[in-house]
């Protein structure tokens, strides 16, 4: 992995534990907390945004992957 | 802050309208037919020379690999798909309609690629479901119809609620509501219902915010979703995006699995860029 993983409190949900991610997970999981803010204001975390999560993550790791291939 | 504004005013302005052109009108609910026929759409689009030519210019553009070799509306539709034309005639025709306003805090760019992508997202999610994904489209494409026609026709209080909501970090709806005391949504089943669309699309229009929906049409239930989803895609980047809340009754009611909703991301994402880029957004 290109990136050094860091210690960072996830923000897939407000209340769960502190997860190892690399920045770059880690600042998109923050960008889609945010997108959430108003929905994550009064209601459990909408499925949705598990979704999304999942999605974008996967995009990522995708992206990583091809980088390290292409760097290796 | 005062509320000047009434339903039945609200109502007035919306009468004054200019009205959809006709010819996309016909293309629109013809567009929504189960068996919508190319030949119906080339003899229809043929009569507005101005669309005519659009649609021409788009075919011919390097992207297709074509150039210079569409000279009809039929060969444009074999080339951009149904689909692309009805996205394109819309956009053409309702973006004519409403002239652009500098607003603070209106992207109408923006208004356009969430609207397109709304339309992509629906359309997908409606095909999933076995539904009419062109109504579904339709409906995802006008969603916030009302938006529009607020920052065109009433840009000083517009800019007044999209301030207001910036400053208590609100959905804008809350926003047209203390200054306009309607929403967008409102004023889009308004001119919706102007523009003689069938009742479904007028009730999913007024719906799209609603979080107690019940008893209200699939197409209402999509549209909300679809919706979400293109503001949670984070397509406009803008800093203060927000994804506006999601009835759980409603996304029950779609049975959405993980693989259903990634295709409807993956088709909206993929396509939402080309369609912007041919229709110049």
């Amino acid at each position: 992995m290109s990136e050094t993983p860091t210690v960072s409190e996830s923000p897939n949900h407000p209340d769960s534990a502190v997860a190892v991610m690399n920045p770059a997970e880690a600042k998109l999981r923050a960008r889609l907390t945010y997108l959430f803010r108003h929905s994550l204001r009064d209601e459990r975390v909408h499925p949705l945004m598990h979704l999304m999560i999942r999605y974008r993550i996967d995009q990522l790791h995708e992206q990583q992957k091809k980088h390290d291939e292409g760097t290796a | 802050m005062t509320l000047p504004y009434s339903q039945e005013g609200m109502r007035k302005s919306v009468r004054e309208l200019p009205p959809l052109p006709q010819v996309v009108s016909e293309l629109l609910i013809a567009l929504q037919r189960d068996n919508a026929r190319s030949d119906y759409f080339a003899g229809k689009l043929a009569t507005d020379m101005a669309l005519t030519a659009k649609v021409l210019k788009v075919a011919n553009s390097p992207f297709y690999g074509v150039s210079g070799r569409v000279s009809s509306v039929s060969d444009a539709i074999n080339v951009l798909g149904l689909r692309m034309l009805g996205a394109m005639v819309t956009t053409a025709s309702v973006a004519a309609g409403f002239k652009r306003h500098t607003v603070p805090g209106f992207d109408f760019d923006g208004f356009w690629r969430h609207a397109i992508g709304t339309a992509l997202c629906a359309q997908s999610i409606a095909q999933a479901m076995d539904r009419n994904d062109a109504s579904a489209y339709v409906c995802g494409l006008l969603h916030d119809i009302g938006r529009l026609a607020l920052v065109t026709y009433f840009p000083t209080q517009m800019e007044q609620a999209l301030a207001w909501a910036h400053e208590h970090d609100c959905p804008t709806e809350q926003a047209e509501q203390q200054v306009f005391n309607t929403t967008h949504a409102e004023v889009g089943a308004m001119i919706a219902e102007q523009w003689r669309f069938g009742a479904d699309i007028v009730q999913a229009i007024r719906c799209h915010h609603e979080v107690n929906l019940s008893g209200t049409d699939w197409l209402a239930d999509v549209t909300q979703v679809a919706d979400a989803v293109v503001h949670a895609l984070d397509l406009s980047s803008a800093a203060d995006e927000m994804v506006p809340s999601v009835s759980l009754q409603v996304w029950g009611r779609l049975h959405l699995d993980q693989g259903l909703i990634a295709r409807a991301f993956d088709h909206t994402e993929s396509q939402v860029h080309q369609i912007c880029e041919m229709l110049t957004i």
